[in-house]
């Protein structure tokens, strides 16, 4: 008789393996059916009838209630970014270049990072925890048996707020930002407003504001598509509405991050 | 629900439902005719509320059909699936009411899409619709947690 050469994969790796191909479907999974959301998305915000008077109250509520949290977060941007840099600007002999470098780093960089991550802070856990309780309390069911697209009237309105009121709250923190950067520069240094703008605006193009503040419309339509998304498919009651609150402001969050990589790169390509 | 009278207003025939490996549906036809008022009796978690779901095209089925005055529902477009479902009405098993909107603005959600009324005769329309069922002018503003039943 001769000895069998074949093992056998004991019961705990075989379970390992199996979570392991569990997590992988589920990731492709998920990939998957965003599609199909931003689809029927699309589908619904290209269609009659439009839902304007709450497409306005969305704005409203992405825009001019997150104004506050963004001016004071590009503020303590401006404020910091002054105090840490001019120490080091002083160090090369560079003091006169700190203007300018707090602009650019606020216009092109602090500023739409900094609104993203707010927003999808504020927003994002906002749209998640109200789609998610609408969910579990068949809210959104009723609306679909009463011929409401859920779609076009909860989803495609949020989307787009986000959408249009990012750059405009980016600009809201970029000036914020600039204008605390001059106020803590000025606490060192007194300099007027106007020379501090001239220094920091010198051999300033178009080609250095306009893409890193529209970049700010894909961290927008991130931010609004993965917080309805994760809303909309929530299950479980109450613990399941907490569970798509926290997943929709880490994943939006996460996201705006990594667009932000992929963006940098694409604007350098175009612009730089 | 209004319905065509040379037709039966609700066919469904083998209807099957399943949520991963727990068959709900299978394989269930009913006919309800003009006029007739249909109980569906079983235990929790037999499939009543799933059938009256799919009914409505809430959910899609696995397979089988449902006919609404004689149209096929399933796989249909959310276009035309909207202008059956305004004929239809569903009393969901918590009320779902929207706890956004007051009481007055629950009821004008879905006249305000889809009636061809001015804004002060849906007004009316909704205040009658409300006192019929025994609300005053005090319970209109008030928000759906705040009125009782």
């Amino acid at each position: 008789m001769t000895a069998s050469t074949t093992t056998m994969a004991s019961p705990a790796a075989i379970s390992r393996s199996e979570r392991a191909k569990g997590i992988f479907v589920s990731f492709f999974e998920w990939f998957g059916e965003l599609g199909m959301f931003c689809a029927r998305l699309g589908r619904a915000a290209l269609t009659r009838p439009y839902e304007i008077r709450e497409f306005i109250h969305q704005c409203d509520e992405v825009g001019s209630k997150s104004l506050p949290l963004v001016a004071l977060a590009g503020a303590a941007t401006g404020v910091v970014l002054s105090l840490q840099t001019r120490d080091s600007l002083i160090h090369f002999g560079a003091k006169s270049l700190l203007p300018a470098v707090i602009f650019f780093s606020v216009v092109k960089e602090s500023g739409p990072v900094i609104t993203g991550l707010v927003v999808s802070g504020r927003v994002g856990s906002g749209i998640g925890a109200e789609l998610g309780s609408m969910k579990v309390t068949e809210q959104i069911d009723a609306m679909e048996a009463s011929a409401v697209e859920p779609f076009r009237y909860l989803v495609a309105t949020r989307v787009l707020a986000c959408i249009l009121m990012l750059p405009l709250l980016t600009l809201c923190a970029d000036f914020c930002a600039i204008v605390m950067g001059w106020i803590a520069e000025t606490f060192a240094e007194p300099i007027t407003f106007r020379y501090f703008l001239e220094n920091a605006t010198k051999g300033v193009q178009f080609s250095d504001f306009i893409p890193p503040t529209l970049k700010t419309l894909v961290y927008g339509f991130i931010i609004g598509i993965v917080a309805c998304f994760q809303g909309m498919r929530t299950t479980g009651g109450t613990e399941g509405v907490g569970r798509s609150t926290t997943s929709s402001v880490v994943l939006s969050s996460l996201f705006v991050i990594l667009a932000d990589v992929i963006l940098v790169r694409l604007i350098l390509v175009f612009y730089g | 629900m209004e319905a065509n009278h040379n037709q039966t207003p609700v066919e469904v025939a083998d209807l099957r439902k399943s949520y991963g490996e727990q068959k709900v549906l299978n394989g269930i036809s009913l006919n309800v005719a003009q006029g007739q008022t249909v109980a569906v009796l079983g235990r929790s978690g037999t499939g009543k509320s799933v059938l009256l779901k799919l009914l409505v095209g809430l959910q899609p089925a696995d397979s089988g059909t449902v006919r609404i005055d004689g149209q096929e529902i399933t796989g249909i477009e959310p276009g035309p699936l909207n202008e059956i479902r305004k004929r239809m009405g569903y009393l969901f098993q918590q009320g779902a009411l929207y706890d956004s909107l007051t009481v007055e603005q629950n009821v004008d959600f879905p006249l305000s899409r889809h009636a061809d009324l001015s804004e002060s005769a849906r007004k009316d329309k909704v205040r009658e619709l409300l006192s019929s069922v025994g609300l005053s002018d005090g319970d209109f503003e008030k928000m759906p947690s705040e009125i009782s039943g």
